[in-house]
């Protein structure tokens, strides 16, 4: 008899039950892709048609053949550069302090846990407080400055979080070789740790921002507007953004709006992903320039 | 053998010592570090215990010694890289050239600019090779820009690397072989132009041609250079050293002249290790 041949009753349903968990993890995706599938072709169907120049270049208006989302458009790019602009340097300085500086105590543990916590609280939970202390406390008003501070709340702990992961990467080797060359901590964080960390930050960051360009509920409690018909000029002007117009539409009652809706979220999906391609095409390129 | 043995040895103004038949009078040199007493500890865990012993100029001291008995954190309290680490305490007294290494008023950077060191696993930096070297000399302010070419081609001459990569200074200092890569960087150390090098099982990672190349250019750098050297090879020891000290669960067991060491050794244990008759 053959000791590798067909093994027993046992084996055998042992095999099947494999198959079956196969088959069940499958078709759990597979629900899921479906899912996707089912609502990105409705809302293609449903907007595709709107989406043209005429509808990237006007204000919104009263008239769904004559609206468009020039003010959405560039408030999300406001938004996008403001965050960026305060929430990567006080991320990645934040993260730099925790990996390179920070005494390994019980208060270090206890921020780390905090930032773990923090990036899991619901957005709206920002807006909240955005509203208290940036609209209100600092007198900001409902502008994009006191939006974009709101954001970046939110990406803050996402930010930390990437870059402390990224900065951990680094090989303690490049430290111990730049210090036995007798250099002084700054000096080996700057030339050697933070340009061997960037890669995976810059994709943590644009990540992270992507998340803030389709958050809604912050913006609103904040007081971004649904009908804003001019291009903001500075930080302090009124603003409204992609989600808040889509948001805008979707409330109204006639069809067409619901159409411009759909047109908006097309436009909003090719932003987030062109930004998410961004961020694989980066992580790519480092992982294969990567020596060590 | 290997190219770059015909490589010029740059001068450089250094009170050269006699030698005779390859090893030098002991009484002729000064101790450069010493070690009084010296006790490490990572949390409770103790390292190293009461260890004195001292590192002669211009000589090679071999430390050897079982994995695990303290040799890299010993060598490591000597350029201050194990506060690095974490929680590392020291005691006893560390001194180089009578000044103690470890007072509040001495500056960590100025005791690694003067005590080099190479690590087991060559480290380049992801940078040029030129860059590789010249780094050290240029955030140390030790060489203007304009120095900084010859400063570079004298370390690699010395590190007898230079041949290899004269033409290519410009490439990454990883796309050098694993032998040329440990050679690099023992040339970023001498751009330094310490005065001691600690090298921590340089050879490990090596074929038996880059170990070769590696021993003879340490005896070309002793002329210059004070050199302290872990290793785990006997035969290594034996050849390069002038001094051996062995080291067993963080005790100094032995220290003496590497021919009597090998050859005499006064305790049982350092002949059954360096006889092989042990872990
Ligand atoms: N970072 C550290 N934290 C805690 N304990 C450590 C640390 N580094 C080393 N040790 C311990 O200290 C002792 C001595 O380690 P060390 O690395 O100095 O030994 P070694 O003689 O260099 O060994 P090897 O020949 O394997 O390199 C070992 O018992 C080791 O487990
Ligand atoms: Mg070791």
């Amino acid at each position: 008899m053959s000791l590798l041949g067909h093994g027993s009753e046992a084996l055998r349903a042992r095999h099947r039950r494999a198959a079956f968990f196969r088959l069940f993890c499958a078709a759990m995706t597979a629900f899921g892709m479906v899912v996707l599938v089912v609502l990105l072709t409705r809302i293609w169907r449903e907007g595709h048609a709107w989406v043209d120049w005429q509808f990237l270049s006007s204000f919104p208006s009263r008239k769904p053949e004559l609206a468009g989302i020039l003010s959405a458009l560039v408030g999300t790019a406001w938004l996008v550069v403001l965050t960026a602009l305060v929430s990567v340097p006080l991320g990645v300085g934040s993260a730099v302090y925790l990996e390179e500086y920070a005494p390994n105590n019980r208060w270090t543990r206890f921020l780390e846990v905090n930032l773990a916590n923090l990036a899991g609280v619901p957005s709206i939970i920002y807006g909240i407080l955005g509203l208290a202390v940036f609209v209100r406390g600092f007198g900001l008003g409902r502008s994009l400055l006191a939006g974009s501070l709101t954001l970046s709340l939110l990406v803050l702990p996402v930010i930390i979080v990437a870059s402390r992961e990224a900065i951990r990467t680094v090989p303690a080797s490049f430290r111990h070789a730049a210090y036995a060359l007798g250099a002084t901590r700054r000096q080996a964080v700057v030339h050697h740790v933070l340009p061997a960390a960037i890669p995976g930050i810059l994709t943590g960051v644009i990540l992270a921002l992507s998340r803030a360009i389709g958050e809604t509920a912050p913006l609103v409690v904040v007081g971004a507007f649904g009908y804003v018909a001019f291009v903001p000029a500075g930080v302090l002007d009124d603003f409204t953004a992609l989600p808040i117009q889509i948001y805008n539409w979707t409330a109204r009652p006639q069809e067409e709006f619901h159409a411009l809706a759909a047109a908006g979220i097309l436009v909003l999906l090719a932003v987030l992903m062109l930004m998410n391609a961004t961020a694989v095409w980066i992580r790519q390129r480092a992982r294969r320039n990567r020596p060590w | 053998m290997v190219a770059a043995h015909d490589a010029p040895l740059v001068p450089r103004p250094r009170p050269e010592i006699e030698r005779s038949e390859g090893r030098m009078e002991p009484v002729a040199a000064t101790p450069v570090l010493e070690a009084k007493g010296v006790s490490i500890a990572y949390g409770e865990k103790v390292a190293v215990r009461e260890v004195s012993l001292q590192f002669l100029e211009n000589r090679i001291t071999a430390i050897i010694g079982p994995s695990g008995c303290g040799k890299s954190t010993l060598l490591r309290a000597f350029n201050r890289m194990n506060e690095l680490i974490g929680d590392v305490h020291t005691t006893g007294n560390f001194l180089y050239r009578g000044e103690d290494i470890y007072s509040r008023d001495v500056d960590p950077v100025q005791v690694r600019r003067r005590i080099g060191m190479v690590f087991q696993k060559p480290n380049p930096f992801p940078r040029s090779i030129f860059q590789n070297v010249a780094w050290g000399p240029a955030i140390n302010g030790l060489a203007l820009k304009s120095e900084l070419p010859a400063r570079v081609e004298e370390a690699l001459r010395m590190a007898a690397l230079w041949d290899e990569v004269k033409d290519r200074l410009d490439d990454s200092g990883f796309s050098l072989s694993g032998g040329q890569q440990q050679r690099l960087c023992i040339a970023r150390t001498l751009a330094m132009e310490p005065d001691v090098i600690l090298l921590d099982e340089p050879a490990s990672a090596l074929d038996p041609v880059s170990t070769a190349a590696i021993e003879d250019l340490l005896f070309e750098l002793k002329k210059r250079y004070t050199i302290v050297i872990v290793t785990h090879n006997m035969q290594q020891a034996a050849r390069v050293s002038d001094f051996t000290a062995f080291l067993e669960s963080g005790k100094l067991v032995e220290f003496g002249e590497t021919d009597q060491v090998f050859t005499r050794p006064r305790q049982k244990r350092t002949e059954d290790y360096v006889t092989g008759r042990f872990g």
